[in-house]
């Protein structure tokens, strides 16, 4: 080989590059649908903070679209820094955007301000035309590259703003170039769902279809047109909204007590989220807390019946619309919702509307009861059937052990709790039937470097194993005891050592059992906080913003006070179940391995003996990262 | 075990092993360089023994007296 690897070899992608050469890390590379959305993203902002009221998409004859709003249309005065009017910067740099800071737009989809110059980048010819300060403007770029200056070519009445945007997309960057046009009407009638008072209409030139859309009163109306040919209970759809300073969520739910094709669509700043999120699961918490406490005043529940989430969530057919100022997704494609506050949010004031509700409306109330019921009893049934192997030779199961009563493997837990103290608050706090608790007592043996033969040595470890039901080392998991094996340790810098101790040990000496997803960790909360007589908790400072956002918004009298935990012993049992363990309510995490990755390597460089180099450069390097933990 | 699976999609969250462990310990390395194995500059002394220097003052045993062998652990909190 010829090729010389210096520093002249070192590539940096700049301006749309690294867009052309990798697509699909920016969009979605099937089919251009995704580029229209973009676009189409960019106008419905507008909307969203009240600019536009009308936005038309034509798709033309020869493959372009067209999308174009009566906004305030994009700025064309000249840009302080980059020196070229603000239209050629939002589309032909990355990470160029006005909607970093709050100050323009408060709720907005495309907040990596990567998302049109994407388009462009990725079309063979882009026309914009701006409508603004009395004058039409107009700029192209072709592959990318400007090809005309921004030049006026006419006046305009004062008033009369907006955008309009033209692009033509280059196939070879797409497995099909041609734009879908279901999928492009799903979209925007869900915008005009989304954005009520907005009308959205689209023309496609070659079928000379012609549609508009515009719904005065939102979610309802799209939720009972699109599940009318079954039957719905409530019929009338649950409906609701609640803003806050921070965010504003807006929902429309109801159940199919027969069956059929369920609804189940969520978005964010009007940015469907295909695959749900936090604030999907904010709604399912907070409609189950309200559904159970609705059963318990009324003693609806037959004896021995939990209801769970996903009772609750069986048949149900909802629309959810959240907006956030500072949304966090996974991916640019943004398809889930990662931040965390949203569910705090969404439960909190979802819960509340729902109890009214439920108590205002008591006979359909108690025929979705009814209906939540029964899932409830069929899940039962069908877990009934596994039966967890009982030991019946071997060692005796340890002493500290507080073993469940319940024998299915399944939906059995085991929790390893730091210290005998938080031991035996956590043993009254357990829900007796599926949950068991051992206390380790102080920290274990760093067993990271230690023979598996000899690993069974230190008590602590036995124990563990013992209790599992697993050897060490073994790849076998069929004597496993329980589905979920979760550290739970105090949030201070000891509980953290002993977390890292026992990933150490599950990695090392149990691998198969980290690799099935059986171990979690589960997140005991930070603060504690009291509002008149509510109290909430919070696993984090986000959570905590979520919730005073909450309490501002339901606008709950009294003295907000903050406490923060500075252990598991704090914690009376009560409140221990309430925040770490009862399933409905805690926050469990699990830890996955993915066995291409290095997690090895790190661990190495974390716990092995003669790692101390790498240890030392390592925390010179990320010690800044570091929380502090009380 | 398709309902299982949907369980799984909503109930908990999952995080690579790697990432928790590297953030647990460091928090806890970061801690214990800080505030518990270097001495001060001040005084030359750990968290720990100002701790017990503190507690043996509180009980009045200082050079003078007469008898040290106080129960001074349980003193020190």
């Amino acid at each position: 080989m010829n090729t010389r690897y210096d520093a002249a070899a070192i590539e940096v992608l700049t301006g749309l590059d690294p867009v052309r050469k990798r697509p699909g890390m920016y969009t979605d590379t099937t089919r251009p649908n995704h580029l229209a959305q973009e676009v189409i993203d960019n106008s419905v902002d507008e909307a969203l903070a009240g600019h536009a009221k009308h936005i038309n998409v034509t798709l033309c004859r020869d493959g372009s679209l067209e999308v174009s709003d009566d906004g305030r249309g994009m700025p064309i005065d000249v840009h302080p820094e980059e020196g070229v009017p603000g239209v050629e910067v939002i589309l032909s740099r990355l990470h160029a955007g006005g909607k970093f800071s709050n100050k323009n737009y408060q709720f907005s989809g495309g907040l990596h301000g990567v998302g049109v110059s994407v388009v462009n980048a990725l079309s063979k010819r882009l026309e914009v035309r701006v409508k603004r300060d009395g004058g039409e403007y107009v700029i192209v770029f072709a592959d990318g590259e400007k090809v005309a200056d921004l030049e006026q070519v006419g006046t305009v009445g004062k008033r009369n703003t907006g955008t309009t945007l033209r692009f033509w997309p280059d196939a070879k960057y797409f497995d099909s170039a041609r734009f879908s046009v279901p999928r492009l009407k799903h979209v925007l009638r869900a915008k005009a769902v989304l954005c009520p008072g907005l009308r959205v209409r689209f023309f496609d030139e070659a079928s000379e279809e012609d549609v508009s859309w515009y719904y005065e009163d939102g979610l309802r109306d799209y939720l009972t047109t699109a599940l009318a040919d079954y039957e719905c209970l409530p019929e009338e759809p649950f409906v609701g909204r609640m803003e806050s300073a921070h965010e504003a969520a807006e929902w429309a739910v109801t159940w199919l007590p027969e069956g059929g094709e369920p609804i189940g669509e969520s978005y964010v700043n009007l940015i469907p989220t295909a695959q749900g999120g936090t604030h999907v699961n904010g709604l399912r918490t907070g409609l189950t807390e309200a559904i159970r406490e609705f059963c318990e005043f009324r003693n609806l529940l037959p004896r021995g019946v939990r209801l769970t989430p996903d009772d609750v969530w069986e048949r149900i057919s909802y629309v959810l619309s959240v907006k956030l100022e500072d949304p966090q997704f996974s991916g640019q494609t943004k398809e889930r919702l990662s931040s965390r506050e949203c569910a705090t949010f969404v439960s909190g004031v979802v819960k509340d509307a729902f109890s009214l509700w439920l108590n205002q409306h008591v006979e359909p109330a108690e025929q979705i009861v009814t209906l939540v019921i029964q899932s409830a009893q069929r899940r039962m049934r069908t877990s009934k059937k596994v039966v967890r192997k009982r030991v019946t030779s071997g060692p005796a199961l340890p002493g500290k052990l507080a073993d469940c009563s319940s024998q299915d493997p399944a939906r059995s837990e085991l929790f390893l709790v730091e210290g005998d103290s938080a031991g035996g608050s956590a043993k009254q706090a357990r829900a007796r039937e599926h949950q068991a608790v051992m206390p380790l007592r102080g920290k274990i043996l760093n067993t990271w470097e230690v023979d598996p033969a000899e690993v069974m040595a230190s008590q602590e470890v036995h124990d563990i194993a013992v209790a599992l039901g697993i050897e060490p080392g073994s790849e076998d998991l069929s004597g496993l005891r329980y589905g979920k094996v979760c550290i739970l340790a105090d949030a201070d810098p000891d509980g953290a050592h002993i977390a890292t101790l026992l990933c150490a040990l599950f990695l090392r000496h149990f691998p198969a059992l980290v690799k099935a997803g059986h171990v979690f960790v589960a997140m005991p909360p930070l603060y504690r906080i009291d509002v008149g007589k509510q109290t909430f908790y919070a696993l984090d400072d986000h959570e905590r913003q979520g919730v005073l956002d909450r309490i501002s918004a339901e606008k709950i009298k009294g003295k907000v006070s903050i406490t923060r935990f500075k252990g598991l012993g704090e914690m009376n049992p009560l409140q221990l179940r309430e925040t770490t363990m009862d399933p409905d309510t805690r926050r469990l995490v699990q830890l996955v391995v993915d066995p291409e990755d290095d997690t090895h390597r790190i661990m190495d460089m974390l716990l092995a003996k003669k790692a101390s180099r790498d240890r030392k450069a390592w925390l010179e390097s990320k010690g800044d990262l570091a929380e502090v933990l009380l | 075990m398709s309902d299982y699976q949907g369980l799984q999609e909503t109930e908990f969250e999952s995080r690579p092993l790697k990432e928790f462990t590297e953030k647990a310990y460091l928090d806890y390395s970061m801690y214990v360089i800080l505030d518990r194995a270097l001495p001060h500059i001040g005084d030359g002394l750990k968290p720990v023994q100002r701790r017990i220097v503190y507690a043996m003052s509180e009980l009045g045993l200082s050079n003078l007296a007469k008898y040290k062998n106080r129960p001074v652990r349980s003193a020190t909190c």
